[in-house]
């Protein structure tokens, strides 16, 4: 061994070592105390500011002192309140929101949030759209766009987020492009639905529901279902019956089942027919359920083989059948998955609360 | 005598010479690995910020269109714990699950435990196959307040693959959650684990951070404060999960070559386990097993995917307080990933499965399966070569502290982590402990498990059948719950008891 293993390697692996468990050891001592003075430092800063900070965020301030107090802290506390306000405006809308923005655009925020969107990291990219997104002005619309193509994931799906906030009908209609499978990194539905998430996005969504990508068109229907803006049920049942995609057909059936009326019944009839695909099927029962008010429209499907079809067809025909006081039967021929599901909207027919909502009234 | 010695030097010296260079490249290797998964485990962290990872799960849990979860665990006579374990599941913070316990033939009386506190009700049963099961439900209930979605499925005892492939079967959610009856989750565990299945659609499956509880303070099936094991044995488990779990698994994530999700706590998209036809009841490293089938059929089909990875600490387990039951599980461990990679050894450097048959799964061969046997082969060389004056001493000590080093730059890498991401460790000495505990697991534990590990690879080449036994538990608050012959031990780290100091 003391012939084939040479010294110096083993030696310097040593030293390296040492070095760099001793470099980890500082590190894991500097962080701790770093985040124990931070947070020591937060506290003192904070702590004569939290009943302007409170009254502001009640929308309590109503002479303004508070917040002019606030805007007033000195510079050297301003990156621990924002800090603070921040964590707010997370959760807050309207005229309170409102008020600790100015408190925000008061100190400068807008233009270093704005540049900070240009970071080359990443991780501040995405923080900093995310906190342009918390200003509510859709002035800042411009700042968030091209960061819907940003090459980080997450700083895409910060950005949606704040698209959200910003309620710009532009930047709805730029959510849904980038939903398009040919753009680059394309966006997940479910993320694009925080983009789309007010009244504003109705005229883009609606737009979008003729898009020529498949998945804009999935983005576009399941936004109606979500939010059911009904002036989109025409475009909706116009592009049902010319939708190739089964998955996309899917949601436009889901969606017409929220926005649809009676008069779509025949064509759901015809979507829940077992020449369609499953998924396509289960979403046409149940949107059946939503337009349509005889039960006896599933007598065809609780027999269907498919046991998933069956208990989406139990499901429909026990909500119809679940009326106070009548408990739902099971139909002849029913199959067994749809008798279990049944069962389970038996126990959920409001019999026991009956009392509550009727009896006791 | 002499002659003897003799011919024993010479053997001895003609092995070292042999062997002495390909074990210190093996060794430098292994540790390059090791520092390239930091590398990897602390690019994907930054990835995400804290800030951006909550703001996700707030907007999971008010949207409409979160993907909903079915939670399923397997019970065995869990009569103990199981209802507190039922009701911290079913209040999980998480707009849709349901959670459903399929009781594995009991003898004792969990299922009217169970019965007793959520007032269940018998319904229809119906028996779908989605998955081909070998012991089917024989009967379904539900809580009488629909409000609880809490199923519970009885059937005759059929082992824990087969009990959660019924699981799956009753599942009505797009996502399905496999977690151990006695194992602890947070409260945010639910959305965690869904966020990635939002974010990026290629998702099929995500694996979180399991770590131990003994020693934490558990509050209503909560874990209210994170401290160390009071025992070494546990203590030192737990430093193995923290490295394992921090930096092996976040690393292999990134590069979408996660071969292990913890049978203990991983999430599967429903129309991928259905696709993949389940869990093999008859694998003994199923969820192992399961991960590499489902790598299998997307890279087969091409399809794009991703097998995720979530660092946060979700999931608390109690490790093995006991040598006997440390064995047992080691053994069990070593066996399932020997008789896995074996199953499935056509992937291994086939290029239709890209960096997992070049990367990961030769990794898994040379620095998991084969890693206790040169490590006790290189322990039993140099013990001899020291006896019989064929080492230089001085080197031996300095390589000796190099290798203890190097496991102590890992496990170090693993606290910084934590103390960077999720702030776990309250008390500046339980961070002591942590690292105190890496380097005491260097003198016994290690050499230790490396003779468990190579029992159950050598049991399983002679045939030996796997014995489940009993493992007894402190439990979680005092109890004393015990663990089926059928259950899962604590889900396996990689480089359980091998890793830093290759």
């Amino acid at each position: 061994m003391d012939v084939v293993l040479p010294h110096v390697l083993v030696q310097g692996l040593l030293w390296v070592s040492l070095a760099t468990v001793a470099a980890l050891l500082l590190t894991i001592a500097v962080v701790r105390t770093t985040r124990t003075l931070t947070a020591a430092m937060s506290a003192r800063v904070l702590a004569p500011l939290a009943d302007d900070l409170l009254a502001v965020s009640t929308g309590e301030d109503p002479t303004g002192e508070a917040a002019a107090r606030l805007i007033d802290v000195p510079r050297r506390h301003r990156a621990t309140v924002e800090r603070a306000i921040v964590a707010r405006l997370e959760f807050l809308r309207g005229t309170t929101a409102r008020a600790l923005t100015d408190i925000l655009e008061a100190w400068g925020v807008r233009s270093r949030w704005a540049e900070r969107c240009r970071s080359p990291w990443a991780q501040r990219r995405a923080v900093a759209v995310s906190d342009v997104g918390l200003l509510h002005d859709e002035a800042l619309i411009d700042v968030v766009i091209p960061l819907l193509r940003d090459r980080s994931r997450t700083v895409r799906n910060s950005a949606v987020r704040a698209i959200g906030r910003l309620q710009s009908a532009r930047g709805a209609a730029m959510v849904l492009d980038a939903c398009a499978t040919d753009s680059r990194s394309h966006l997940p539905l479910w993320v694009a639905m925080e983009g789309l998430a007010f009244p504003g996005a109705e005229a883009a969504v609606a737009e979008a529901i003729a898009h020529p990508c498949s998945r804009v068109r999935t983005a576009a229907a399941h936004a109606v279902t979500l939010w059911g803006w009904t002036s989109t049920a025409t475009p909706i049942r116009h592009a049902l019956t010319l939708e190739p995609e089964a998955d996309t057909r899917v949601h436009q059936v889901r969606a017409l089942g929220v926005v649809g009326s009676g008069t779509d019944i025949d064509l759901l009839m015809e979507m829940s027919s077992p020449q369609s695909p499953r998924g396509v099927r289960v979403a046409a029962i149940g949107a059946l359920a939503e337009v349509c008010d005889d039960s006896e429209t599933f007598s065809t499907q609780l027999t269907d083989n498919d046991a998933i079809v069956s208990r989406a067809a139990a499901r429909a025909y026990g909500r119809h059948r679940s009326t106070p006081g009548v408990q739902p039967t099971v139909p002849a021929g029913a199959s067994m998955a749809a008798i279990q599901e049944l069962a389970l909207s038996r126990l959920r027919a409001p019999a026991v609360r009956l009392p509550l909502t009727e009896g006791g009234r | 005598m002499t002659d003897v010695l003799e011919i024993l030097r010479t053997g001895v010296a003609s092995l070292l010479h042999w062997l002495a260079w390909p074990l210190l490249v093996y060794f430098l290797v292994g540790n390059v690995i090791q520092l390239l998964l930091i590398g990897l485990a602390t690019a994907d962290s930054m990835d995400r910020p804290a800030r951006q990872r909550r703001e996700g799960q707030v907007r999971l849990l008010a949207s409409r269109s979160v993907p909903g979860i079915s939670v399923i665990a397997s019970m065995f006579n869990e009569e103990v714990g199981i209802v507190e374990v039922a009701s911290s599941m079913l209040a999980l913070n998480h707009p849709l699950h349901e959670v459903i316990l399929v009781d594995d033939g009991s003898k004792d009386a969990t299922f009217t435990v169970l019965a007793q506190a959520f007032d269940l009700v018998e319904i229809p049963n119906v028996s779908i196959e989605d998955i081909s099961v070998r012991e089917p439900p024989i009967s379904t209930f539900v809580a009488r307040d629909t409000a609880v979605r809490l199923t519970v499925l009885r059937k005759k005892n059929s082992g824990r693959a087969d009990s959660l492939n019924v699981g799956v079967n009753a599942a009505r959610e797009d996502l399905v959650l496999f977690v151990d009856a006695d194992s602890l989750l947070d409260p945010r565990a639910l959305l965690s684990v869904a966020q990635p299945f939002a974010d990026d659609e290629r998702t099929v499956a995500v694996g979180g951070v399991i770590r131990a509880v003994n020693g934490c303070a558990v509050m209503h099936g909560r874990v209210v404060s994170v401290r160390p094991a009071r025992t070494w044995l546990p203590r030192i488990q737990g430093v193995e999960y923290l490295r394992a779990f921090n930096l092996g698994r976040a690393g292999w994530a990134r590069m979408n070559s996660l071969l292990l999700i913890s049978g203990a706590f991983g999430t599967f998209r429903r129309d991928v386990l259905l696709e993949v036809g389940g869990l093999d009841p008859s694998s003994i490293g199923e969820d192992f097993e399961l991960v590499l089938r489902i790598h299998k059929r997307m890279r087969r089909l091409r399809r794009p995917y991703r097998v995720r990875f979530v660092t946060e600490p979700i999931c608390w387990t109690e490790v093995p307080s006991t040598l006997r039951v440390l064995s047992r599980q080691r053994s069990r461990w070593h066996r399932g990933l020997w008789e896995t990679l074996w199953q499935h050894k056509d992937m291994l450097f086939n290029p239709r499965y890209g960096r997992l048959g070049f990367l990961a799964l030769p990794h898994y061969w040379l620095f998991e399966l084969f890693a206790p046997l040169f490590e006790a082969g290189g322990l039993v060389l140099l013990v001899l070569g020291l006896l019989l004056g064929l080492v230089n001493t001085d080197l031996l000590i300095a390589f000796a502290v190099v290798s203890y080093l190097l496991s102590a730059v890992v496990t170090l890498f693993a606290v910084l982590g934590e103390e960077l991401i999720t702030h776990r460790n309250e008390r500046a000495r339980d961070v002591a402990s942590t690292i105190l505990a890496s380097v005491v697991e260097q003198f016994g534990y290690r050499q230790i498990t490396v003779w468990f590990r190579l029992r159950g690879w050598w049991a399983s080449l002679r045939g030996t059948e796997q014995v489940w036994g009993v493992m007894s538990r402190t439990g979680f608050g005092g109890q004393l719950p015990s663990v089926p012959p059928n259950k899962a031990l604590p889900p396996p780290p990689e480089n359980a008891a091998g890793e830093g100091s290759r």
